[in-house]
């Protein structure tokens, strides 16, 4: 969607005084109940690894553990190995489930929603801290398998049109125009207080404005860290140091449901962003099934196929937890996001009339009527009539939009009376299909006005990113000239200096 | 900003900083230069900052901040002796924490301290080599790591890169000794208290920027007439007047730093400008306000040609489909 019509949107629900839809169609993948881990965290200031955590599945009550001190590593790392089984039993690791990633065609499609940006960042921070850990305790191997799910995560969400990792803000953007600004969009708070907070402009943008006042991200507000945390966690540093157990079981107790209000709160709100979701009268788009299942073996390769080798006792190559070191995995990368990006659109555009009219806009497709229908040579004369100077080019390919299967390439374009012939791609109808579908030379298409839709060719731009990602030997691969990366850092990790390891060439 | 927002509204929260992050940033630079910065100095030699042969550590920390400096006067002595002994030959090749330097008074602005989180230096080759270091203690995300802290952060030793000239300039030392252009951040690595090193940040465009503002700052006191105050909650009552009075331009980025952020945000509520919804939006309507914007909307006609201009760009730009 281009910029402006963004912010005319914004104008349209500013009048209306309430979010207005985004789309004809939810275009967010909601799994069942029993298919979703919510799950929200919170952190110490300063701090990168969890002081407190509530997971579980919407209907039922979530598990919420936090630690005394957030610093300390060993009382972090306890509950991280129970998030860590939760976590992997639930993408079905074989070490911890009865099923494998592996049976990702038949199994139901799995998803993790988190509130907002910083609880995804802390997917990032979980892969940081155990991916490689050399720390020493001895489930330390669940620890590394919880940071190479979190790493796996925090890559699949950066990838355009997934449906497996889910940021209730964003989830709730993509179906709504909210009248603010992009900034306060952040804030699930926010968001759901312009959802239900009342029936006038006025009461829903008080109840965004108190809704911004509570902290919904990771950290959490400065004053209540100082005013109440703070005296409580040196109240049990020092019980510990002098041995004074009722006041270490006290200030423990003390801070638990200090951290547990918060976690709730957080967890509670994904959850109304989940409701407000599944309430929503628009049906979701028919697209997003076959978006899930590409997505689901995207994550196999990512994922899934390398916990199931290391499970087996081999050694996986796991992806880099900085980024990527190497210029052909990187061009891989790029490419392949470009891919999804094509992906994402071509799924989801057949579903939604309004994404449709975004796609024309953009100079995606044409309006055209049919002007005739040869039925020796199966080729079409059309007259468009939108947009006015299209780029269409003979040799593009265009689908029908709502029927991707029936697609056509351009013969011939003329600008002047903007006139075009194409030719039918596909052999023969179908009766029983339903809707029936329609043979290439059959008369009933003249006359008709059809938006075709650009077919976006992203199984081939998936090839190109093989192709980039491919080892040669000659001067013709412009990867091949890229200096090797100097590195002008040095890392170290709890133990001291860390060796780095660079992506296999 | 946070005394005037407070004067603007006594129950406007204070940003503050968290107590545990505050705690935590004391400790680790407390650990970076324990043992006489052993550690610091290994993950430089390994980062390519200083070579592999550097050992030499001074601490110009005074008492407040941990040091053994009498107070902050003497910080920034040792820091002047400190630079006019390398101008006259000393060797040394290590790094030095908390280093100060105090930029000569301007015309009208006050002289101003400046502490460096740590200064590597080497004095190897023909002149000696000065460069800036800034410890921050979030985590080093690696290509992920916030491209907003980290252009601060480079802001930061941009700003020090410039100090550094000036206060070489004022010692008549700018010859003899020759600030780095490329700086050197200290993150930590996430989940424990040891460095990441981040090296080659290059500053040459920050540190021209800090200059630029320098000169700004300096042409504002002059308008200013010497009305300038230290921002404290108890600053007298004309000279933040003149602040609250002052007319501000409220933006998206103000969110998120600025405490007198709501107080703006309300005003621009009040005054029915596009920016409460966001820049996009200001630049969208032109001036026009945001009542008139909707009246337009709604089939209101257009009384002058700004009003014209906006109601075109108004129409639906989608296509009806058949």
């Amino acid at each position: 969607m281009s910029d402006a019509l963004e912010t005319l949107l914004r104008l349209r629900a500013w009048e209306q005084g309430k979010p207005i839809n985004r789309g004809q169609r939810v275009n967010v993948a909601i799994s069942d109940d029993e298919d979703i881990m919510s799950v929200a965290f919170l952190r110490m200031g300063g701090e990168s690894r969890p002081w407190g955590v509530a997971f579980g599945n919407p209907g039922s009550p979530p598990t919420v553990l936090s630690v005394p001190d957030g610093r300390d590593q060993t009382l972090v790392g306890d509950t991280m190995v129970i998030l860590a089984k939760a976590l992997l039993e639930f993408f079905r690791h074989p070490g911890f489930s009865t099923s494998s990633p592996d049976n990702f065609e038949v199994e139901s499609a799995r998803q993790i929603w988190l509130p907002g940006p910083t609880h995804i960042e802390m997917l990032h921070f979980l892969a940081l801290t155990y991916a490689k850990t050399r720390f020493k305790r001895d489930d330390v191997e669940v620890l590394q398998c919880l940071g190479n799910l979190a790493n796996c995560l925090y890559i699949e969400h950066q990838r355009p049109g997934q449906q497996i990792v889910i940021s209730a803000a964003a989830a709730l953007r993509e179906c709504f125009v909210f009248p603010s600004a992009a900034i306060r969009q952040a804030h699930l708070g926010h968001l759901l207080g312009w959802l239900k907070g009342g029936s006038s402009r006025a009461d829903r943008i008080g109840a965004a404005t108190r809704a911004e006042e509570q902290s919904v991200a990771t950290m959490l507000n400065p004053e209540l860290e100082r005013s109440s945390l703070e005296p409580l966690v040196d109240r049990w540093n020092e019980a510990k140091v002098s041995g004074n157990k009722t006041d270490e079981s006290e200030s423990e107790r003390a801070i638990s449901r200090l951290l547990t209000k918060e976690l709730i709160s957080r967890w509670n709100l994904t959850n109304d962003a989940i409701a407000v979701l599944r309430a929503d009268q628009r049906k979701s788009n028919s697209g997003l099934s076959e978006l899930v299942k590409s997505g689901a073996r995207q994550f196999h390769e990512l994922w899934g196929s390398r916990a199931v080798k290391e499970y087996d006792g081999d050694i996986p190559y796991w992806p880099n937890v900085y980024t990527d070191t190497n210029s052909k995995t990187s061009a891989f990368g790029y490419i392949m996001r470009n891919a999804a990006n094509q992906e994402a659109r071509a799924r989801l555009v057949h579903g939604d009339r309004e994404l449709q009219r975004e796609q024309l806009a953009a100079g995606h497709g044409v309006i055209a009527r049919v002007v005739s229908v040869s039925a020796a040579a199966a080729s079409w004369r059309l007259q468009y009539s939108y947009p006015p100077l299209p780029t269409i080019e003979p040799g593009d390919y265009f689908v029908i939009a709502g029927s991707p299967t029936e697609q056509f390439v351009v013969r011939s374009v003329d600008l002047e009376s903007r006139e075009m012939e194409i030719e039918p791609q596909w052999k023969k109808g179908n009766s029983k299909a339903n809707p029936p579908k329609l043979g290439p030379t059959d008369s009933s298409w003249k006359g008709r006005e059809l938006v075709l839709l650009d077919d976006a060719p992203f199984s081939l731009t998936r090839n190109l990113a093989f192709r980039a990602r491919k080892r040669t030997t000659g001067v013709s691969d412009i990867l091949d000239l890229v200096q090797p990366y100097v590195r002008n850092q040095a890392t170290n990790d709890e133990l001291g200096a860390m060796t780095e390891v660079g992506e296999s060439e | 900003m946070g005394a005037a927002a407070r004067r603007e509204n006594p129950d406007a929260p204070r940003a503050g900083q968290s107590p545990f992050a505050l705690a935590l940033g004391r400790t680790f630079e407390a650990r970076l230069i324990d043992q006489s910065a052993e550690l610091l100095l290994e993950s430089l030699q390994r980062a390519g900052v200083i070579s592999t042969t550097s050992r030499d550590f001074e601490d110009h920390r005074w008492r407040d901040n941990g040091g053994k400096l009498g107070d902050l006067d003497s910080s920034v002595e040792k820091g002047r002796l400190f630079l006019g002994d390398l101008a006259a030959g000393r060797p040394f090749n290590g790094v030095i924490s908390s280093f100060t330097v105090r930029i000569p008074k301007g015309i009208m602005l006050p002289e101003a301290n400046l502490i460096v989180d740590v200064l590597a230096v080497q004095t190897g080759g023909e002149i000696p080599v000065i460069a800036v270091g800034e410890i921050k203690t979030y985590p080093d995300q690696g290509g992920h790591t916030s491209r907003a802290d980290l252009a601060t952060a480079r802001a930061q030793m941009g700003l020090y890169v410039h100090a550094l000239e000036v206060t070489l300039a004022a010692q008549n030392l700018t010859n003899k000794i020759k600030v780095d252009t490329y700086g050197f951040l200290v993150l930590r690595h996430a989940g424990s208290m040891n460095p990441n090193i981040r090296a080659r940040e290059d500053l040459r465009y920050q540190r021209e920027r800090a200059r630029r503002g320098f000169e700004l700052m300096e042409s504002s006191a002059l308008r200013l007439n010497g009305r300038y105050g230290g921002g404290e909650d108890e600053e007298e009552t004309d000279l933040m007047d003149l602040v609250l009075n002052a007319s501000t331009s409220f933006q998206d980025s103000c969110v998120a730093f600025c405490e007198r952020a709501a107080s703006c945000y309300s005003k621009a509520m009040r005054e029915d400008r596009g920016v409460a919804l966001g820049d996009d939006v200001d630049k969208f309507l032109n001036g026009v306000s945001l009542s008139r914007a909707i009246e337009l909307l709604r089939g209101q006609p257009a009384t002058n040609a700004v009003e014209s201009d906006l109601f075109q760009r108004m129409i639906d730009p989608l296509p009806e489909l058949p």
